[in-house]
């Protein structure tokens, strides 16, 4: 189970006997060997196998390693086996075991590095525009084209993303309403305010939380099942299928589904401001004692239409955020079901960021507006 | 429309990923209404050059030409018509998982022909049938055998009837007796509808059997073309050792690299 390395110091060539199993070595041999060997002069380094049984794949790791170890240290080394088997094991395998990398890389390799990273960013960028553009333009085309409206596939994206989607957005929403109303009211209650209740969760909801629950609420449900739909298609040549019969894979497999979300993410946000609404109602009339009457009359009185529209805008803007993040890392996905997985997080996790993004950059242009 | 036909020819074809050229400088000639298949080892950018035929990839050098169309000056119009008359079957089959067989034949005739889904159901049903499948027209691709996907695809690829068809390793990865099946459909198909046909292979069982046309890729280029006879009788010796490989074909390892550069001649 291990190997022993005898070293013969006078003779013209430093011989090193291997003996015993090498696949098995211990981790500590490398230094071993090198302390017995010599310090590094004209002489080389033979490294005989005659005394190892057996060499297999990894056996002729640990050899690289100490070949490596070796020549690091500045020695030249040769390999010695008689028997065939091992020559041809060490012919085999001897290329593909990888050598460790030297660690600190050079200063001109970073400056390459970060080159090609600026430049993969850059073709990144670009593709992500094309691929928003295209979407645009074919999701607002379609509906006016005499073929190939894609009214099926819209309508099929409806009934999946909306209609499946709405009990858990209303679940939700139903929940930060109640929680809202109950952490605000703790508050209020000091100062004897408790109707205000109404008017902190009636804005709060229709301006930020409802739009941003919701698209987020969806990125996770949607987004991610168009990822993994894109990208499994586009790992079995199903992608390169619909382009090679001249169907546009945006036109086909994205624009419905952002025609589908355009108008289904506003809609389910109106779900939410309603029933968020509503989880304040119900705090303020079980907790509070609020008369629900007056509760919404409140509500009423504080909230603009203004305010539920521009959550609304808020949402439009989402849905385009998801179907192109979405479509974009499918189409990227590559490396099997391996990367569908992998993708389909990513295309979630930058979702959920752009939409925040997009939101705070939303957000301070309408309040910088009159 | 414009009806493409004639050979395809390439000029000076480079084609790669990136700025990494895999096959370079061709100049290939696969003849109208005859099978053509393009062989090698694997690894010798078989499948790259078929992608940019299909026009997936970008070449990174020189011309494509169907018939008397030239692709660096193709317009979108006429791309679309190209697109239309080629038929592909891809490695995978890549038929469309979520479809029955059926649908995955018809999609074709609905998205570019723009037929009623009706009418398309039936002429697919035809196709099925032409390959063997119409009893499992509406079984879903999952169900359904590996063979009896590639027939499929082979359905698809033919569903508009297209002057072009494409074979990415029709046989690989199936039996014998299925393999041979596949490559006489192939013939019939070529035969009736004076088709021409691109196969991408290695497998030597059917290269003998449906070649009319061949090109071996070695080392990044063209090792030989030429009708069967006359590349197998050629004495260049990546040709020789791809139809004989118990010979003396060059080894896959390097014996000069690596570890095994280290060993001291003993022998």
């Amino acid at each position: 189970m291990k190997f022993v390395a005898r070293v013969n110091p006078r003779d013209a060539d430093i011989v090193v006997l291997l003996e015993g199993g090498l696949e098995h070595a211990a981790p500590g041999a490398l230094g071993q060997l090198i302390d017995v060997v010599p310090a590094p002069d004209d002489r080389m380094v033979i490294i005989d196998l005659e005394g190892v049984p057996r060499l297999g794949a990894l056996g002729v790791a640990t050899l690289t390693t100490l070949v490596g170890g070796l020549q690091d240290a500045g020695h030249q080394v040769r390999l010695r086996a008689k028997n065939r088997a091992h020559r041809r094991v060490i012919q085999a395998f001897g290329r593909d075991v990888p050598r460790p990398e030297l660690p600190g890389p050079e200063a001109h390799v970073l400056i390459e590095r970060l080159g090609e990273r600026t430049i993969q960013t850059h073709d990144a960028v670009l593709r992500f525009a094309l691929l928003a553009q295209a979407t645009l333009t074919s999701a607002i085309t379609q509906p006016f084209r005499i073929r190939r409206r894609r009214h099926d596939l819209t309508q099929r994206s409806i009934v999946a993303m909306g209609v499946g989607a709405t009990p858990l957005v209303a679940l939700i929403a139903f929940l930060i309403g109640f929680i809202l109303a109950l952490q605000s009211g703790d508050l209020l209650k000091t100062y004897g305010q408790t109707l205000l209740i109404a008017d902190l969760v009636g804005l709060a909801v229709t301006k930020e939380i409802a739009p941003l629950l919701t698209a987020v609420l969806v990125a996770g449900r949607s987004g991610s099942s168009l990822t993994a739909e894109i990208g499994t298609m586009n790992v079995s040549e199903e992608v390169d299928a619909l382009t090679v019969m001249g169907v546009d894979p945006i036109d086909y497999l994205v624009a419905p589904r952002l025609r589908a979300l355009a108008l289904v993410l506003p809609m389910l946000t109106i779900v939410a401001d309603v029933v968020a609404i509503a989880g304040g109602v119900t705090v303020g009339w079980l907790v509070y004692d609020l008369h629900p009457g007056a509760y919404i009359e409140q509500t009423a009185l504080r909230v603009e239409v203004g305010d539920v529209l521009g959550g609304l805008l808020k949402a439009l803007c989402f849905s385009v955020v998801i179907v192109t993040v979405a479509a974009y890392q499918g189409f990227a996905t590559a490396g099997g079901a391996a990367g569908v997985g992998k993708y389909t997080t990513r295309s979630v996790v930058q979702s959920i960021i752009w939409i925040i993004i997009v939101d705070a950059l939303f957000t301070a242009l309408l309040t910088a507006l009159p | 429309m414009i009806e493409i036909q004639g050979n395809i020819k390439t000029v000076g074809l480079t084609c790669g990923y990136r700025n990494m050229p895999i096959v370079s400088d061709l100049d290939i000639v696969l003849p109208h209404g005859k099978v053509s298949c393009i062989l090698g080892k694997s690894g010798c950018g078989k499948s790259t050059l078929l992608r940019t035929l299909l026009l997936l990839e970008r070449p990174l050098a020189g011309d494509i030409r169907f018939g008397n169309l030239s692709l660096n000056k193709l317009t979108a119009e006429q791309l679309k018509q190209l697109r239309r008359q080629t038929g592909v079957l891809f490695q995978g089959s890549a038929l469309f998982n979520s479809m029955t067989l059926l649908e995955n034949a018809a999609f074709p005739l609905i998205e570019r022909a723009g037929l009623p889904r009706g009418l398309a159901s039936e002429l697919a049903l035809l196709k099925l049938d032409v390959v063997g499948l119409s009893r499992y027209a509406h079984y879903l691709p999952s169900a359904v055998s590996g063979g009896m996907r590639k027939r499929c695809g082979i359905a698809r690829a033919l569903a508009l009837d297209p002057p072009y068809l494409f074979l990415d390793e029709p046989s690989a990865g199936l039996d014998p007796l299925t393999s041979a099946e596949i490559d006489d459909l192939v013939l019939e198909i070529c035969d009736a509808l004076a088709t021409t046909v691109v196969v991408v292979t290695h497998e030597l069982r059917s290269i003998e059997r449906i070649a009319d046309h061949l090109v071996m890729l070695a080392d990044g280029g063209v090792a030989a073309a030429g009708p069967p006879d006359q590349v197998r009788r050629s004495d260049i010796p990546a040709v020789n050792a791809f139809f004989s490989p118990q010979s003396n074909a060059a080894p896959l390892i390097d014996p000069h690299h690596g570890l095994a550069s280290l060993l001291l001649d003993e022998e």
